[in-house]
């Protein structure tokens, strides 16, 4: 079997109307590691991890996750993931524990130890059993983090998992990720606008700009090839808009 | 039904009825609205009999004559046998009588004139004077006037009778003022029923323009339901989510429909529990006909056709309205959208209460036969008519309708369409995401 969890090859995306949201991504994510992507608004970072969840279907190019074609073995690749939308909600009227339950109810093996699982990592404590409508937003997205993370995905996708969040609960999803995907042993793919949260989480870090990777090594490698302090003054350096 | 259809239909459940209102909205209201209809109506029924039962009238008499007797006081005697309390008063003029009745709260006022028996022995017209105090415009405001309009016809008849006896000495009072009398009899299905049509017609109304109106609702209702709950997924990112997850993409719509037709049968069998109880309070009426003594009574074959026309209804609004749906991305664009299907809904409804579709001109008639909501409008016509030959056609021709309009909800929903298809009215087209 190949390293790469992920592999996408020349990807291209047009949508209805003729916008071209991706003009060829070419990248790969090896087993075990989380990657970051990065870009400014509109490089198509999000359109990237929609094709890479099944959920886009690709103009032109070829992506395989552990091997499976995400435009021809959908169902396959489904089963491999777990994806994390930005602001993803959950059904109000459920709560924590049954919203587990439900999502649980779509994957094989041991579903009572998925939820368990969900509820540790989301650590709600009593008001796991409270509707969802009642949880703040910071709860919210602990108990997401924990529905993306209880199956053990192969790959875990995860777009802006701590936007919006204050600094503890950023803190907490940021620490559990890492926990999680390295206890797993799983892949990772993170969007994210955070850069700290990028150097804090990431192994390798891809830079996108209008639909293209520009640039890809780890933080450490990035900073020395651009002798930069930090993610951000990369960042700026690559797309030069400062 | 395999098991990740079945965890959708359940989640659909819990959300559905923890939301107090839409279990109100779908369950509660058509279950209580029938009966609190058709007790509001008997309620008032009773109470407009009631209230003309105990009918105190006040009497201005100029003709009386103290221990004689004369026209008004044969008058006097038929307005008492007409179930009519008198009170006589004495008064200056018409306006202190007036004056009298609305300071002692007697709403209307006969004034006999002192001249009433001379007109009448002298074989002239005599008038009688009746006065109705109006204050809240109601009908039964109008009773009294009517009451004693109907107290002096009763007395024109019985002195024409009178008089008309002196002719025929052997016929009866009846005879002789009704010398031919009408009897109606309603043909239905050819049998001669001892009714009226016209009451037959009445009540035949009563009940079946009251249907349209709740079929109408529901769909509307269900197909909100069904509109919302998708809105609602691609609103709060929940669908996203749904649509990652390893089962196929028609599980996630079939348990959506499954989960909105369960509730949208409850809801029916709500509708039919409080429409049975709405039907009984008009059967002991007065003014109405017991439809079943007179072979007009629903069997089972017409609720069977019913309740499937009904069902189809149902299936149709809610694929329509999830097809809708998909091409909003939030539930209040869902709610407006949803609008376009209220035209077919509420068009047969409302036109078919108003008017048979029979008699409506061909190019209309052709309209409504091509909405699929028609049908079960016909069909709880149909209950009564035993008319069913053109309900079943209907219900063949809603299969079809309902499976295209699926096809293509399930075609949606198994492509990106679903997520990224938008109705743009005229705008320039933006960039949908990064």
């Amino acid at each position: 079997m190949s390293p790469d969890a992920v592999v996408v090859q020349g990807l291209v995306k047009i949508y209805d109307g003729g916008v071209r949201a991706l003009e060829g991504i070419d990248m790969t994510v090896h087993q075990g590691e989380i990657f970051g992507l990065i870009g400014p608004n509109g490089a198509g970072k999000s359109t990237t991890i929609r094709i890479l969840s099944t959920l886009l279907k690709p103009t032109e190019g070829k992506v395989t996750i552990m091997g499976h074609d995400v435009s021809t073995d959908e169902i396959a690749v489904r089963g491999l993931i777990s994806y994390l939308p930005e602001d993803a909600g959950a059904y109000e009227n459920l709560s924590g524990k049954e919203y587990l339950q439900f999502m649980a109810g779509f994957y094989g093996g041991d579903r009572n130890g998925m939820v368990e699982r969900g509820m540790r990592i989301a650590d709600l404590g009593v008001r796991i059993d409270s509707r969802i409508k009642e949880y703040s937003k910071g709860m919210k997205r602990r108990l997401q983090i924990g529905r993306a993370l209880m199956t053990s995905p192969r790959v875990a996708i995860l777009d802006e998992p701590t936007a919006g969040l204050d600094v503890m609960h950023g803190y907490y999803v940021r620490h559990e990720i890492k926990r999680a995907i390295k206890e797993d042993g799983s892949t990772a793919i993170i969007s994210s606008h955070n850069l700290l949260e990028v150097e804090f989480l990431c192994d390798r870090v891809g830079l996108i700009d209008k639909g293209r990777i520009i640039e890809v090594g780890t933080p450490a490698e990035l900073k020395e090839r651009h002798s930069a302090l930090n993610l951000e003054e990369v960042f700026l350096g690559v797309v030069g808009r400062a | 039904m395999p098991n990740h259809l079945w965890n959708i239909v359940v989640k659909e459940l819990r959300e559905i009825f923890r939301d107090p209102k839409l279990v109100i909205g779908m369950i509660i209201v058509p279950l209580l609205i029938f009966p609190l209809m058709g007790g509001a109506i008997r309620a008032g029924i009773d109470a407009e009999e009631n209230h003309l039962a105990r009918m105190e009238i006040a009497i201005m008499d100029i003709d009386r004559t103290e221990g004689g007797y004369n026209m008004s006081t044969l008058l006097n005697y038929v307005m008492v046998q007409s179930n009519l309390t008198l009170q006589g008063i004495d008064a200056q003029d018409t306006a202190s009588a007036v004056d009298w009745c609305m300071e002692n709260g007697f709403e209307t006022l006969v004034v006999v004139p002192g001249n009433f028996s001379e007109e009448i022995e002298s074989g002239h017209s005599a008038s009688v004077e009746i006065y109705q105090v109006l204050t809240h415009y109601g009908i039964s405001e109008a009773a009294g006037a009517q009451r004693v309009a109907s107290a002096v016809s009763a007395f024109d008849n019985l002195l024409t009778a009178q008089r008309l006896q002196m002719s025929y000495s052997n016929s009866s009072y009846d005879a002789l003022l009704t010398p031919a009398v009408v009897h109606s009899s309603s043909v239905i299905r050819g049998n001669i029923e001892d009714a009226d049509p016209q009451i037959v017609v009445t009540t035949m109304l009563t009940t079946t323009t009251t249907m349209p109106i709740v079929i109408m609702l529901l769909i509307i209702m269900a197909g909100q339901l069904a509109a919302t709950s998708v809105a609602m997924e691609k609103e709060q990112k929940t669908l996203e989510v749904l649509l990652t997850l390893p089962i196929r993409r028609i599980n996630i719509l079939l348990g959506k429909l499954a989960g909105v037709v369960v509730v949208s049968l409850i809801a029916t069998l709500s509708y039919v529990a409080g429409f049975g109880y709405y039907m009984s309070s008009f059967t002991t009426g007065a003014g109405s006909v017991d439809l079943a003594a007179i072979g007009l009574a629903p069997d089972m074959a017409g609720y069977a056709l019913m309740i499937v026309s009904l069902f189809l209804s149902f299936i149709a609004a809610l694929s329509l309205a999830v097809l809708l749906a998909a091409y909003t991305q939030d539930v209040r664009s869902a709610q407006s959208l949803l609008s376009i299907l209220y035209v077919p809904v509420m068009m047969p409804a409302v036109v078919l209460m108003i008017s048979p579709i029979e008699v409506l001109p061909g190019a209309l008639q052709g309209v409504l036969y091509a909405v699929p909501f028609t049908y079960p409008i016909l069909a709880a016509k149909a209950l009564y008519t035993h008319q069913y030959g053109l309900i079943a056609f209907g219900i063949i021709y809603q299969v079809v309708f309902t499976a295209a309009v699926l096809y293509l909800a399930t075609r949606m929903f198994s492509t990106e369409k679903v997520l990224t298809a938008k109705l743009s009215f005229g705008k320039r087209k933006k960039k949908p995401m990064d």
